[in-house]
């Protein structure tokens, strides 16, 4: 059985139907890509899962546990942390706090608040690790040199990483990228692919990304699915979902000939 | 700079700050005390709405309530009993609090403490909402507590109060209270969970991605503020020796905004200077009311005039200063040394310059 399945999850929001019967089976360590045009439903999968959004029918198990309907904080605290499409930093924070803030949750599991602002030596203890992963998190992901600076003053693709480093200080088991590759040049989705690749043998990671840029997702994703509204349309290796019509004519509509000649 | 000389100049402060107490409390006037003990009991409010509003990022016009619970509880448990009798002539006082006593210090606590329970209670539904809205809701609490101390006349006397506070409040507990105050609150937010309510100031969403329940530290924050204004509003009584509703109008916590907005959002020490300052010039405009003589022409009083100076005031500050005196930058220690490096790294090169 695998660390993630999505059963028959659907979303409506009033009248319209974000996602349809969304069903997904991830396997422990696997790299899958979910895509599919503008509005077709990727990031709503991702609210579900991560309890943003409580779908309106279906089940979510995450462990063989259900967490359907689950609030955000609990989910993080299992195991699947996530990154946003419109990068959300804190942005007058500095680089090393906003790491910091993702092992939060593992301190407040072994000390308590009126130890913190005592500093007794167990809220000491568990503050000095949390500054020690912190710091090899940020290493990690080439950050370490400007861990004083405001999160909001980086460019573009150190914001993006810091926010893949943020979750990871979280210590996932699942790991969701919404566009991680948004707005970056070729020479940065490079370097992205690679550190995909590298951070999920280095931490032991599943991880499930939303991409619009073919090159990442043909790249790194062993398994594809496609979306357009709402609906599921084809899933498979990269060479199965680019052969595949429906795909085709999601991504570029049909010629007017061919549907005539139909 | 080294933990142990931080140790140091800090004790050395305190010191200073004991002998300067000691020379005020024997030497200044009754009514240059007054001015320094409320502007000691206003600096611990507008820290404590700072936590809420400034590191939290939870907009509260709440605080006026806070300070009334608290001084309500803690002037009913100073009063002696036979005062108790003489005050509450149209209605007799309820028990419990005929016979509840306490010394002011655990008075004091337990002002804070009502304050933080009601914080808690009345915190779990209102702080779903955001931003304006819950500026409005948190107002409605306070306007709720000052017609139930109108109205609940067998435990608040009604409109007529509680007089003959004993006069307990002095330097030592009021700017004990700020000292102590600054730094549980300084070391909240130094720690991970100041961390979690700067996370859900900056971006909500995320800091719920972190792991960070809202529900929880936005309630923890509501209640630590509500605690120390609780604490701030029964350090009043004792000073005021009379509190009635009217003592806790929506003017009370519009004064205390004013000193964390022109300190600084998210400013400890902003909100120290700011709250000294603005107590000092609200009392120095006082003489602008009485009747005058400009011009040779003679000016009646006018009620409220040293209000209107002091908005003028306020849009001057708010204009040139949008973020406060100090933003969101600190005035600590740290801060002194960095500024005195400069100041020496500046004079050095001056001096290289001139050839001296």
């Amino acid at each position: 059985m695998g660390i993630l399945q999505a059963e028959q999850i659907t979303m409506q929001f009033g009248g319209l139907t974000a996602v349809k019967d969304f069903c997904l089976d991830l396997k422990q360590g696997e790299l899958a890509g979910l895509i599919g045009p503008n509005g077709a439903g990727k990031t709503t999968i991702f609210n579900m899962i991560t309890g943003f959004y409580k779908p309106t029918s279906g089940r979510i198990y995450f462990g063989g546990r259900d967490i359907t309907g689950l609030r955000p904080d609990k989910v993080v605290g299992l195991g699947i942390a996530r990154t946003f499409q419109n990068i959300r930093l804190l942005a007058n924070l500095s680089v090393l706090d906003n790491v910091m803030i993702g092992r939060h949750l593992h301190l407040s599991k072994h000390t308590t608040f009126v130890e913190g602002v005592l500093r007794l030596p167990r809220y000491r203890r568990e503050e000095e690790s949390m500054y020690d992963q912190a710091i090899r998190l940020l290493k990690a992901v080439g950050l370490e040199d400007v861990k004083g600076e405001k999160a909001g003053s980086l460019p573009y693709g150190q914001q993006r990483r810091l926010e893949i480093a943020r979750a990871l200080a979280t210590t996932p088991q699942l790991l969701l990228l919404d566009e991680p590759a948004a707005g970056m040049n070729p020479n940065e989705t490079k370097d992205l692919i690679e550190f995909i690749a590298r951070i999920r043998d280095e931490f032991d990671l599943t991880i499930l990304l939303i991409e619009h840029d073919m090159k990442v997702v043909m790249g790194v994703c062993e398994r594809i699915l496609v979306l357009d509204h709402g609906i599921t349309i084809s899933e498979g290796t990269p060479e199965v979902v680019q052969n595949d019509e429906k795909v085709i004519t999601a991504y570029l509509g049909v010629d007017v000939d061919d549907v005539a000649a139909q | 700079m080294g933990r142990r000389k931080k140790r140091l100049i800090t004790l050395a402060g305190l010191a200073l700050l004991i002998l300067v107490i000691w020379w005020a409390q024997a030497n200044l006037n009754s009514y240059t005390l007054r001015i320094l003990n409320l502007a000691a009991i206003n600096i611990i409010c507008a820290m404590s709405l700072n936590l809420l509003f400034g590191f939290t990022g939870q907009f509260s016009l709440g605080h006026a309530g806070f300070m009334a619970v608290g001084a309500y509880v803690t002037g009913l448990l100073i009063l002696p009993e036979a005062a108790k009798a003489n005050i509450f002539i149209l209605d007799p006082l309820t028990w419990p609090f005929t016979v509840l006593s306490a010394p002011f210090l655990v008075a004091l606590l337990a002002g804070g403490a009502v304050a933080a329970l009601i914080a808690v209670v009345i915190g779990f539904p209102v702080l779903r909402l955001r931003g304006d809205y819950l500026g409005i809701a948190t107002l409605g609490f306070a306007e709720i507590v000052r017609v139930l101390a109108n109205n609940l006349t067998t435990v608040t006397n009604g409109a007529l109060g509680l007089k003959d506070i004993p006069p307990i409040s002095n330097l030592w507990w009021t700017v004990g209270g700020a000292v102590i105050a600054y730094a549980v609150i300084k070391r909240i937010i130094t720690s991970s969970y100041g961390r979690a309510f700067m996370a859900i100031r900056e971006n909500e969403v995320a800091a719920e991605a972190m792991g960070v329940s809202l529900v929880y530290y936005k309630t923890l924050s509501f209640a630590v503020s509500a605690f120390f204004a609780g604490v701030g509003g029964g350090l009043m009584a004792s000073l005021l020796t009379t509190i009635n509703p009217r003592t806790f109008v929506f003017m009370l916590t519009f004064n205390i905004l004013i000193m964390v907005v022109v300190g600084g959002l998210g400013s400890l020490t902003g909100s120290i200077v700011a709250g000294l300052i603005l107590t000092v010039i609200m009392e120095a405009l006082r003489p602008l009311e009485s009747p005058m003589v400009i011009f040779g022409r003679y000016i009646p009083g006018i009620p409220g005039m040293r209000m209107v100076i002091f908005a003028i005031i306020l849009l001057i500050a708010i204009l040139f200063l949008k973020q406060g005196i100090f933003g969101q930058r600190e005035l600590d220690l740290d801060a002194m040394a960095g500024l005195y490096r400069k100041a020496r790294a500046r004079l050095a090169s001056g001096q290289k310059e001139s050839g001296v």
